[in-house]
Protein backbone atom coordinates (compact mmCIF):
# COMPACT_ATOMS: atom_id res chain seq x y z
CA UNK A 1 0.00 0.00 0.00
CA UNK A 2 1.45 3.42 -0.84
CA UNK A 3 2.56 5.63 2.04
CA UNK A 4 -0.35 8.11 1.81
CA UNK A 5 -3.01 5.42 1.39
CA UNK A 6 -1.77 3.53 4.45
CA UNK A 7 -1.71 6.76 6.47
CA UNK A 8 -5.31 7.52 5.49
CA UNK A 9 -6.48 3.96 6.24
CA UNK A 10 -4.75 3.99 9.64
CA UNK A 11 -6.22 7.40 10.53
CA UNK A 12 -9.73 6.34 9.48
CA UNK A 13 -9.44 3.23 11.66
CA UNK A 14 -8.21 5.19 14.67
CA UNK A 15 -10.79 8.00 14.33
CA UNK A 16 -13.52 5.44 13.74
CA UNK A 17 -12.63 3.71 17.00
CA UNK A 18 -13.16 6.93 18.98
CA UNK A 19 -16.42 7.71 17.19
CA UNK A 20 -17.73 4.13 17.51
CA UNK A 21 -16.94 3.74 21.20
CA UNK A 22 -18.57 7.10 21.90
CA UNK A 23 -21.68 6.29 19.82
CA UNK A 24 -22.14 2.93 21.51
CA UNK A 25 -21.57 4.41 24.97
CA UNK A 26 -18.70 1.96 25.56
CA UNK A 27 -16.64 3.51 28.28
CA UNK A 28 -14.08 1.09 29.57
CA UNK A 29 -13.01 -0.83 26.49
CA UNK A 30 -10.53 0.33 23.88
CA UNK A 31 -9.25 -1.51 20.85
CA UNK A 32 -5.78 0.12 21.11
CA UNK A 33 -5.65 0.63 17.34
CA UNK A 34 -2.60 2.95 17.44
CA UNK A 35 -0.65 0.15 19.18
CA UNK A 36 -2.00 -2.38 16.68
CA UNK A 37 -0.91 -0.18 13.76
CA UNK A 38 2.58 0.24 15.26
CA UNK A 39 2.88 -3.55 15.66
CA UNK A 40 1.66 -4.11 12.10
CA UNK A 41 4.17 -1.63 10.70
CA UNK A 42 6.99 -3.13 12.77
CA UNK A 43 6.31 -6.67 11.60
CA UNK A 44 5.23 -6.04 7.99
CA UNK A 45 7.06 -2.98 6.68
CA UNK A 46 10.75 -2.42 6.15
CA UNK A 47 12.29 -0.42 8.98
CA UNK A 48 12.65 2.99 7.32
CA UNK A 49 9.28 3.08 5.50
CA UNK A 50 7.35 1.79 8.50
CA UNK A 51 9.19 4.16 10.81
CA UNK A 52 8.41 7.19 8.69
CA UNK A 53 4.76 6.14 8.48
CA UNK A 54 4.64 5.90 12.25
CA UNK A 55 6.28 9.31 12.60
CA UNK A 56 3.58 10.73 10.31
CA UNK A 57 0.94 9.15 12.53
CA UNK A 58 2.36 10.23 15.90
CA UNK A 59 1.00 13.81 16.02
CA UNK A 60 -2.58 12.90 14.96
CA UNK A 61 -2.47 9.97 17.39
CA UNK A 62 -1.52 12.40 20.17
CA UNK A 63 -4.63 14.39 19.29
CA UNK A 64 -6.84 11.30 19.38
CA UNK A 65 -5.38 10.04 22.66
CA UNK A 66 -5.52 13.44 24.44
CA UNK A 67 -3.16 12.19 27.12
CA UNK A 68 0.09 13.60 28.44
CA UNK A 69 1.91 14.87 25.32
CA UNK A 70 4.66 12.57 24.03
CA UNK A 71 4.20 9.69 26.47
CA UNK A 72 1.87 7.57 24.35
CA UNK A 73 3.97 8.30 21.23
CA UNK A 74 7.22 7.39 22.93
CA UNK A 75 5.73 4.06 24.00
CA UNK A 76 4.54 3.51 20.40
CA UNK A 77 8.04 4.25 19.08
CA UNK A 78 9.55 1.70 21.50
CA UNK A 79 6.98 -0.90 20.43
CA UNK A 80 7.83 -0.24 16.78
CA UNK A 81 11.58 -0.54 17.38
CA UNK A 82 11.16 -3.87 19.20
CA UNK A 83 8.68 -5.22 16.65
CA UNK A 84 11.08 -4.16 13.87
CA UNK A 85 13.63 -6.44 15.52
CA UNK A 86 11.13 -9.30 15.31
CA UNK A 87 10.46 -8.75 11.58
CA UNK A 88 11.23 -11.93 9.69
CA UNK A 89 11.57 -13.89 12.95
CA UNK A 90 7.83 -14.34 13.53
CA UNK A 91 5.83 -16.92 11.63
CA UNK A 92 4.24 -15.67 8.39
CA UNK A 93 0.49 -15.03 8.45
CA UNK A 94 -1.62 -13.43 11.15
CA UNK A 95 -2.00 -16.32 13.56
CA UNK A 96 -1.03 -17.32 17.08
CA UNK A 97 2.66 -16.40 16.77
CA UNK A 98 1.90 -12.85 15.72
CA UNK A 99 -0.83 -12.57 18.35
CA UNK A 100 1.78 -13.47 20.98
CA UNK A 101 4.19 -10.92 19.52
CA UNK A 102 1.39 -8.33 19.65
CA UNK A 103 0.70 -9.21 23.29
CA UNK A 104 4.36 -8.63 24.09
CA UNK A 105 4.19 -5.34 22.18
CA UNK A 106 1.19 -4.21 24.20
CA UNK A 107 2.87 -5.20 27.48
CA UNK A 108 5.91 -3.21 26.47
CA UNK A 109 3.75 -0.23 25.52
CA UNK A 110 2.07 -0.20 28.93
CA UNK A 111 5.35 -0.70 30.82
CA UNK A 112 7.03 2.18 28.98
CA UNK A 113 4.07 4.43 29.85
CA UNK A 114 4.16 3.34 33.49
CA UNK A 115 7.91 4.06 33.62
CA UNK A 116 7.55 7.47 31.98
CA UNK A 117 4.71 8.51 34.30
CA UNK A 118 6.71 7.41 37.33
CA UNK A 119 9.64 9.42 36.01
CA UNK A 120 7.37 12.46 35.64
CA UNK A 121 6.19 12.10 39.23
CA UNK A 122 2.64 11.07 38.28
CA UNK A 123 2.00 7.87 40.27
CA UNK A 124 -1.80 8.09 39.81
CA UNK A 125 -1.37 7.90 36.03
CA UNK A 126 1.04 4.98 36.41
CA UNK A 127 -1.55 3.15 38.50
CA UNK A 128 -4.27 3.88 35.90
CA UNK A 129 -2.10 2.35 33.15
CA UNK A 130 -1.01 -0.58 35.34
CA UNK A 131 -4.68 -1.40 36.05
CA UNK A 132 -5.21 -1.95 32.34
CA UNK A 133 -2.13 -4.02 31.44
CA UNK A 134 -3.78 -7.46 31.38
CA UNK A 135 -6.94 -6.47 29.43
CA UNK A 136 -4.80 -4.39 27.04
CA UNK A 137 -2.50 -7.34 26.28
CA UNK A 138 -5.46 -9.63 25.57
CA UNK A 139 -7.33 -7.07 23.46
CA UNK A 140 -4.26 -6.06 21.42
CA UNK A 141 -3.36 -9.71 20.75
CA UNK A 142 -6.87 -10.42 19.44
CA UNK A 143 -7.37 -7.16 17.55
CA UNK A 144 -3.93 -7.36 15.87
CA UNK A 145 -4.83 -10.68 14.27
CA UNK A 146 -8.08 -9.28 12.85
CA UNK A 147 -6.72 -5.87 11.79
CA UNK A 148 -3.45 -7.43 10.55
CA UNK A 149 -5.39 -9.77 8.27
CA UNK A 150 -7.52 -6.90 7.00
CA UNK A 151 -4.55 -4.63 6.32
CA UNK A 152 -2.59 -7.45 4.65
CA UNK A 153 -5.56 -8.19 2.40
CA UNK A 154 -5.84 -4.50 1.55
CA UNK A 155 -2.09 -4.46 0.87
CA UNK A 156 -2.47 -7.35 -1.56
CA UNK A 157 -5.46 -5.70 -3.25
CA UNK A 158 -3.56 -2.49 -3.83
CA UNK A 159 -0.27 -4.20 -4.67
CA UNK A 160 -0.95 -7.84 -5.69
CA UNK A 161 2.73 -8.65 -6.17
CA UNK A 162 3.74 -7.47 -2.69
CA UNK A 163 5.82 -9.97 -0.77
CA UNK A 164 6.34 -12.23 -3.78
CA UNK A 165 9.66 -12.77 -5.49
CA UNK A 166 9.64 -11.31 -8.95
CA UNK A 167 11.92 -11.70 -11.88
CA UNK A 168 13.61 -8.51 -12.87
CA UNK A 169 15.90 -7.60 -15.73
CA UNK A 170 19.12 -6.05 -14.57
CA UNK B 1 24.53 13.92 1.08
CA UNK B 2 21.64 11.93 -0.39
CA UNK B 3 23.85 8.85 -0.45
CA UNK B 4 24.70 9.39 3.23
CA UNK B 5 21.00 9.71 4.10
CA UNK B 6 20.23 6.54 2.14
CA UNK B 7 23.03 4.62 3.83
CA UNK B 8 21.97 5.65 7.33
CA UNK B 9 18.20 5.82 6.76
CA UNK B 10 17.51 3.17 9.39
CA UNK B 11 19.41 5.07 12.09
CA UNK B 12 17.87 8.39 11.02
CA UNK B 13 14.37 6.90 11.16
CA UNK B 14 15.00 5.52 14.65
CA UNK B 15 16.33 8.91 15.75
CA UNK B 16 13.31 10.80 14.39
CA UNK B 17 10.95 8.25 15.96
CA UNK B 18 12.38 8.94 19.40
CA UNK B 19 12.96 12.66 18.85
CA UNK B 20 9.32 13.54 17.98
CA UNK B 21 7.83 12.21 21.26
CA UNK B 22 10.71 13.70 23.22
CA UNK B 23 10.04 17.12 21.68
CA UNK B 24 6.34 16.77 22.50
CA UNK B 25 7.19 15.91 26.10
CA UNK B 26 9.64 18.77 26.52
CA UNK B 27 7.40 21.39 24.88
CA UNK B 28 4.30 20.49 26.92
CA UNK B 29 3.26 21.49 30.41
CA UNK B 30 3.54 17.92 31.70
CA UNK B 31 0.50 16.10 32.96
CA UNK B 32 -1.51 19.13 34.06
CA UNK B 33 -5.03 19.63 32.72
CA UNK B 34 -5.68 22.66 30.53
CA UNK B 35 -2.95 23.14 27.96
CA UNK B 36 -2.63 25.85 25.35
CA UNK B 37 -2.36 24.89 21.68
CA UNK B 38 -0.42 26.52 18.88
CA UNK B 39 -2.26 27.84 15.80
CA UNK B 40 -1.21 24.94 13.49
CA UNK B 41 -2.32 22.47 16.16
CA UNK B 42 -5.65 24.28 16.52
CA UNK B 43 -6.32 23.95 12.78
CA UNK B 44 -5.08 20.36 12.57
CA UNK B 45 -7.21 19.44 15.58
CA UNK B 46 -10.19 21.21 13.99
CA UNK B 47 -9.76 19.21 10.77
CA UNK B 48 -9.48 15.90 12.63
CA UNK B 49 -12.49 16.90 14.74
CA UNK B 50 -14.54 17.51 11.58
CA UNK B 51 -13.68 14.04 10.28
CA UNK B 52 -14.55 12.40 13.60
CA UNK B 53 -17.75 14.43 13.88
CA UNK B 54 -18.77 13.24 10.40
CA UNK B 55 -18.02 9.64 11.36
CA UNK B 56 -20.09 9.94 14.54
CA UNK B 57 -22.97 11.33 12.49
CA UNK B 58 -22.73 8.43 10.04
CA UNK B 59 -22.50 5.87 12.83
CA UNK B 60 -25.64 7.00 14.67
CA UNK B 61 -28.12 5.15 12.46
CA UNK B 62 -25.81 2.10 12.34
CA UNK B 63 -25.41 1.86 16.11
CA UNK B 64 -29.19 2.32 16.42
CA UNK B 65 -29.66 -0.76 14.27
CA UNK B 66 -27.41 -3.03 16.32
CA UNK B 67 -29.49 -5.88 17.67
CA UNK B 68 -31.67 -6.25 14.58
CA UNK B 69 -33.37 -9.53 13.52
CA UNK B 70 -32.14 -12.45 11.38
CA UNK B 71 -33.01 -13.25 7.77
CA UNK B 72 -34.37 -16.42 6.09
CA UNK B 73 -37.63 -18.48 5.93
CA UNK B 74 -40.71 -18.66 3.65
CA UNK B 75 -42.19 -15.84 1.58
CA UNK B 76 -44.92 -15.13 4.14
CA UNK B 77 -42.36 -15.16 6.95
CA UNK B 78 -40.18 -12.80 4.90
CA UNK B 79 -43.10 -10.39 4.41
CA UNK B 80 -44.05 -10.47 8.09
CA UNK B 81 -40.41 -10.09 9.10
CA UNK B 82 -40.06 -7.10 6.80
CA UNK B 83 -43.20 -5.60 8.33
CA UNK B 84 -41.94 -6.20 11.86
CA UNK B 85 -38.59 -4.66 10.94
CA UNK B 86 -40.34 -1.62 9.48
CA UNK B 87 -42.45 -1.21 12.63
CA UNK B 88 -39.39 -1.71 14.79
CA UNK B 89 -37.54 0.91 12.81
CA UNK B 90 -40.46 3.35 13.16
CA UNK B 91 -40.66 2.55 16.87
CA UNK B 92 -36.92 3.10 17.30
CA UNK B 93 -37.21 6.40 15.46
CA UNK B 94 -40.12 7.50 17.70
CA UNK B 95 -38.20 6.50 20.83
CA UNK B 96 -35.27 8.51 19.47
CA UNK B 97 -37.56 11.52 18.92
CA UNK B 98 -38.94 11.19 22.46
CA UNK B 99 -35.42 10.94 23.90
CA UNK B 100 -34.32 13.94 21.88
CA UNK B 101 -37.40 15.81 23.07
CA UNK B 102 -36.52 15.06 26.70
CA UNK B 103 -32.90 16.06 26.12
CA UNK B 104 -33.90 19.31 24.44
CA UNK B 105 -36.28 20.09 27.32
CA UNK B 106 -33.37 19.63 29.71
CA UNK B 107 -31.17 21.83 27.55
CA UNK B 108 -33.79 24.56 27.42
CA UNK B 109 -33.90 24.36 31.21
CA UNK B 110 -30.12 24.69 31.55
CA UNK B 111 -29.98 28.51 31.68
CA UNK B 112 -32.59 28.51 34.46
CA UNK B 113 -30.62 25.84 36.29
CA UNK B 114 -27.40 27.85 36.04
CA UNK B 115 -28.73 31.43 35.69
CA UNK B 116 -25.48 33.16 36.65
CA UNK B 117 -23.32 31.48 34.02
CA UNK B 118 -22.57 32.15 30.39
CA UNK B 119 -22.99 28.72 28.83
CA UNK B 120 -21.54 27.62 25.50
CA UNK B 121 -23.20 24.43 24.24
CA UNK B 122 -21.10 21.57 22.87
CA UNK B 123 -21.86 18.11 21.49
CA UNK B 124 -19.85 14.98 22.27
CA UNK B 125 -18.40 13.56 19.04
CA UNK B 126 -15.93 10.98 20.33
CA UNK B 127 -13.71 9.84 23.11
CA UNK B 128 -10.02 9.08 23.50
CA UNK B 129 -8.93 5.71 22.13
CA UNK B 130 -7.14 4.50 25.25
CA UNK B 131 -8.52 3.16 28.51
CA UNK B 132 -5.84 5.06 30.44
CA UNK B 133 -7.35 8.53 30.20
CA UNK B 134 -10.94 9.74 30.43
CA UNK B 135 -11.36 12.39 27.76
CA UNK B 136 -14.28 13.23 25.48
CA UNK B 137 -14.04 15.25 22.30
CA UNK B 138 -16.71 17.89 21.83
CA UNK B 139 -17.85 20.09 18.96
CA UNK B 140 -18.46 23.62 20.18
CA UNK B 141 -21.86 24.60 18.87
CA UNK B 142 -21.95 28.35 19.38
CA UNK B 143 -19.77 31.41 19.25
CA UNK B 144 -17.88 31.98 22.45
CA UNK B 145 -14.35 32.06 23.68
CA UNK B 146 -13.73 28.60 25.10
CA UNK B 147 -10.38 28.33 26.85
CA UNK B 148 -8.41 25.60 28.61
CA UNK B 149 -9.44 24.83 32.22
CA UNK B 150 -12.97 26.19 31.84
CA UNK B 151 -15.54 24.04 33.70
CA UNK B 152 -17.89 21.80 31.72
CA UNK B 153 -21.36 20.85 33.02
CA UNK B 154 -24.38 18.89 31.85
CA UNK B 155 -27.96 18.86 33.10
CA UNK B 156 -26.87 16.21 35.65
CA UNK B 157 -23.92 18.06 37.15
CA UNK B 158 -20.20 18.68 36.73
CA UNK B 159 -18.60 16.86 33.79
CA UNK B 160 -14.98 18.03 33.99
CA UNK B 161 -12.87 20.77 32.48
CA UNK B 162 -11.61 21.85 29.08
CA UNK B 163 -8.17 20.44 28.36
CA UNK B 164 -7.23 21.67 24.90
CA UNK B 165 -9.10 23.90 22.44
CA UNK B 166 -9.02 23.50 18.64
CA UNK B 167 -10.90 25.28 15.84
CA UNK B 168 -14.52 24.55 16.76
CA UNK B 169 -13.59 21.53 18.89
CA UNK B 170 -12.19 20.85 22.35
CA UNK B 171 -10.98 18.02 24.57
CA UNK B 172 -12.78 17.72 27.90
CA UNK B 173 -11.04 15.87 30.74
CA UNK B 174 -13.71 14.05 32.76
CA UNK B 175 -13.94 14.01 36.55
CA UNK B 176 -12.77 10.39 36.63
CA UNK B 177 -9.56 11.02 34.66
CA UNK B 178 -6.52 10.44 36.90
CA UNK B 179 -5.33 13.99 36.06
CA UNK B 180 -8.55 15.64 37.26
CA UNK B 181 -8.63 17.42 40.62
CA UNK B 182 -11.63 19.40 41.88
CA UNK B 183 -11.99 21.17 45.24
CA UNK B 184 -15.16 19.83 46.83
CA UNK B 185 -17.33 20.31 49.89
CA UNK B 186 -19.94 18.08 51.49
CA UNK B 187 -23.44 19.55 51.26
CA UNK B 188 -24.42 18.01 54.62
CA UNK B 189 -21.59 19.11 56.94
CA UNK B 190 -19.37 21.35 54.75
CA UNK B 191 -16.38 19.01 55.05
CA UNK B 192 -13.70 20.00 52.54
CA UNK B 193 -11.94 17.52 50.26
CA UNK B 194 -10.35 17.11 46.87
CA UNK B 195 -12.09 14.95 44.25
CA UNK B 196 -9.52 13.06 42.18
CA UNK B 197 -10.20 10.72 39.26
CA UNK B 198 -9.30 7.08 39.73
CA UNK B 199 -9.09 5.99 36.08
CA UNK B 200 -10.34 2.52 37.00
CA UNK B 201 -10.78 -0.02 34.23
CA UNK B 202 -14.45 -0.75 34.74
CA UNK B 203 -16.05 2.37 36.10
CA UNK B 204 -15.98 6.15 36.28
CA UNK B 205 -15.42 6.42 40.03
CA UNK B 206 -13.37 9.12 41.74
CA UNK B 207 -12.01 9.45 45.26
CA UNK B 208 -12.25 12.26 47.77
CA UNK B 209 -8.87 12.98 49.31
CA UNK B 210 -7.84 14.96 52.39
CA UNK B 211 -10.94 14.16 54.45
CA UNK B 212 -9.87 13.67 58.05
CA UNK B 213 -11.41 11.31 60.58
CA UNK B 214 -13.27 14.24 62.16
CA UNK B 215 -15.04 15.08 58.89
CA UNK B 216 -17.71 12.38 59.42
CA UNK B 217 -18.51 11.64 55.81
CA UNK B 218 -21.22 9.00 55.18
CA UNK B 219 -22.27 7.02 52.09
CA UNK B 220 -24.95 9.03 50.29
CA UNK B 221 -23.44 12.41 51.18
CA UNK B 222 -23.63 14.81 48.25
CA UNK B 223 -20.40 16.54 47.26
CA UNK B 224 -20.47 19.87 45.41
CA UNK B 225 -17.74 22.21 44.19
CA UNK B 226 -16.36 24.45 46.92
CA UNK B 227 -15.41 27.32 44.63
CA UNK B 228 -11.84 27.32 45.93
CA UNK B 229 -9.05 27.47 43.41
CA UNK B 230 -10.96 29.79 41.09
CA UNK B 231 -11.55 27.25 38.32
CA UNK B 232 -14.92 25.79 39.28
CA UNK B 233 -17.75 27.98 40.60
CA UNK B 234 -19.41 27.07 43.92
CA UNK B 235 -22.17 24.51 44.37
CA UNK B 236 -21.95 22.55 41.13
CA UNK B 237 -23.10 18.99 41.81
CA UNK B 238 -20.15 16.56 41.62
CA UNK B 239 -21.57 13.30 42.91
CA UNK B 240 -22.49 11.11 45.85
CA UNK B 241 -20.22 9.35 48.34
CA UNK B 242 -20.43 5.63 47.66
CA UNK B 243 -18.06 4.14 50.21
CA UNK B 244 -16.09 5.31 53.25
CA UNK B 245 -13.18 3.22 54.53
CA UNK B 246 -11.67 4.55 57.74
CA UNK B 247 -7.93 3.80 57.89
CA UNK B 248 -6.77 2.36 61.20
CA UNK B 249 -4.09 4.60 62.67
CA UNK B 250 -4.21 7.02 59.73
CA UNK B 251 -5.37 10.62 59.81
CA UNK B 252 -7.27 10.55 56.53
CA UNK B 253 -10.22 8.48 55.32
CA UNK B 254 -10.51 6.67 51.99
CA UNK B 255 -13.69 7.90 50.35
CA UNK B 256 -15.01 6.71 46.97
CA UNK B 257 -17.35 8.99 45.02
CA UNK B 258 -19.78 8.20 42.22
CA UNK B 259 -20.09 11.15 39.82
CA UNK B 260 -23.61 12.49 39.29
CA UNK B 261 -23.11 12.52 35.53
CA UNK B 262 -23.47 9.27 33.59
CA UNK B 263 -20.45 9.68 31.32
CA UNK B 264 -21.44 6.71 29.15
CA UNK B 265 -24.58 8.55 27.99
CA UNK B 266 -23.09 11.98 27.62
CA UNK B 267 -24.30 13.77 24.49
CA UNK B 268 -24.76 17.46 25.21
CA UNK B 269 -22.56 19.50 27.54
CA UNK B 270 -22.05 23.18 28.35
CA UNK B 271 -18.83 25.09 28.91
CA UNK B 272 -19.06 27.80 31.58
CA UNK B 273 -17.12 30.71 30.10
CA UNK B 274 -17.50 33.43 32.73
CA UNK B 275 -16.15 31.91 35.95
CA UNK B 276 -13.26 34.38 36.31
CA UNK B 277 -15.45 37.37 35.49
CA UNK B 278 -18.29 36.70 37.93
Amino acid sequence: MPFVVFWIVAMVLILLEGALLSSLGVVTLALHLPVVVAIYLGIERDFATGGLLLVALLIPVEWVVAGVPGVYSMALAVVYLVMGGLRGQVQQGWGVARALAAGIGSLLHSLVMVGLFLGMGEPSLSVAVAWMIVPSVVIVAAVTVVVGRGLSRLDRMVDPRRGRSRLEFS
Amino acid sequence: MLELLKRHRGKITALVLVAVPLLLMVSSAGASVGQSTTTPMRWAGGALGSVQSGMTGLLHPVTGWIGGGRRGGSEEEERLRAEVEQLREENARLVGVLQENRRLRELVGMPTRYPDFELVPARVIGRDVTPFFRVVKVRIRAEGSVEPRMPVVSSEGLVGQVHRVYEGYADVVLLSDPRSRVDAISQRNRALGLVEGLGHETDYLAEVSYLTERDEVRPGDVMVTSGMGGIFPRDLLIGEVREVRPQKGALLQEVTLEPAVDFARLEEVFVITNVGRR
